[in-house]
């Protein structure tokens, strides 16, 4: 990670303006996440001295009542804890 | 601003009082890695984060860990209530009945007053959402031992409930991590 | 009591599927399928909070149901008194 920038770096408004920037882009250059350029491997997804966690995709969800009771709506993201 | 809508996250049953139980909750309550702390943490570094989604991630968490703030002070407050102060002391709560009665005071297992101490802003997005990560991992092992500590249904109910929300919360700062980490590797090309 | 707390749990459960999908959204803001959960989870909780407002009084100050003297925000139980079944 290079030194701190003094200049406070700008809100990051439209994704595409990063994308210009990098010499691997794709040259037309469409509203993008970086999640998504993760994946598409524009950004390398993981490198030395950087912590990285995995994307969650999008899948099914439990109903409200039962996300309630576990937590979470999400059954990927279920962990039990039986003790 | 704050809006406070006038109902718990989670319905918190207990069934008896347990005075112990109330005592372990405070870490919760206002120890180093309670829900106080996440809250005051999360809502303070928002705002030196340089992105949106930083800055919209630790208002909503925040928010969420102050409602967790005020689920943890309902399983205390209905713990120890009616309970009289001969059986307070006996339990080990007798200097916290002097200085406070029933009410649920801000500090931790031991009654250290909770302190701006247990957090860091440090204005570093990347340091401060490493902090938050290591904030979630506490707070769920702490969980962890908390239900291993009870064996009152509706309480460790909602402590699995409230478990689990770190584990998600976790997964949350981790992907704003990513995305803060590559707006900022892009600015590398400006 | 018991149909207020049935009424309130349906609440809880619906708003906690909001919350659970907004901090989704909040890092996958142009997920497609998440947005359009959550309309449909809001809308129904919409419908849901007035129906329990009506009854039982304003869950948040600026409750659209109407304007009842005394003021009922101060009414009973508070959330921490609640016994839940």
């Amino acid at each position: 990670m290079t030194a701190k920038n003094p200049k406070r770096p700008p809100s990051r408004t439209a994704p595409a303006v990063k994308g210009k920037n990098i010499a691997e882009a794709p040259l037309e250059v469409k509203s993008q996440t970086a999640e998504e350029l993760q994946s598409e491997g524009v950004y390398p997804p993981a490198r030395l001295a950087q912590a990285y966690v995995i994307w969650q995709k999008y899948g099914r969800t439990y109903k409200p009542a039962e996300a309630l009771e576990k937590g979470t709506i999400f059954p990927d993201l279920y962990s039990p804890y039986p003790y | 601003m704050w809006m406070y809508e006038k109902k718990l996250q989670y319905p918190v049953r207990v069934s008896k009082n347990d005075i112990g139980m109330a005592k372990y909750l405070m870490a919760q309550y206002g120890g180093p890695d309670s829900e106080l702390s996440a809250g005051v943490r999360y809502l303070t570094q928002r705002y030196s984060m340089p992105t949106n989604m930083a800055k919209g991630l630790l208002t909503d968490i925040g928010t969420e860990e102050m409602a967790h703030w005020e689920i943890i002070a309902t399983m205390i407050y209905k713990l120890v209530k009616g309970v009289p102060a001969m059986q307070l002391r006996e339990a080990g709560l007798g200097a916290h009945f002097a200085e406070h009665d029933h009410a649920v005071y801000p500090g931790d297992a031991a009654g250290v007053p909770w302190t701006a101490a247990y957090i860091q802003a440090t204005g570093d997005p990347i340091a401060d959402l490493h902090e938050d990560l290591a904030a979630e991992q506490k707070a769920r092992a702490t969980y962890e031992r908390l239900i291993q500590l009870t064996d009152d249904p509706g309480i460790k109910d909602t402590l699995r409930f409230l478990r689990e929300r770190e584990v998600v919360h976790f997964q949350r700062f981790g992907e704003t991590l990513n995305d803060v980490q590559a707006c900022l590797d892009s600015k590398k090309f400006y | 009591m018991d149909e207020r707390l049935t009424l309130l749990r349906e609440i809880q459960e619906l708003e906690f599927a909001m919350v659970d999908l907004i901090l989704f959204l909040d890092t996958h803001p142009q997920d497609r399928a998440a947005l359009r959960d959550y309309a449909a989870v809001r809308d129904k909780h919409m419908v849901v909070i007035k129906r329990y407002e009506e009854i039982y009084g304003p869950l948040s100050f600026c409750s659209t149901t109407p304007v009842k003297c005394p003021w009922q925000w101060l009414e009973g139980p508070w959330p921490w008194e609640i016994e839940y079944a």
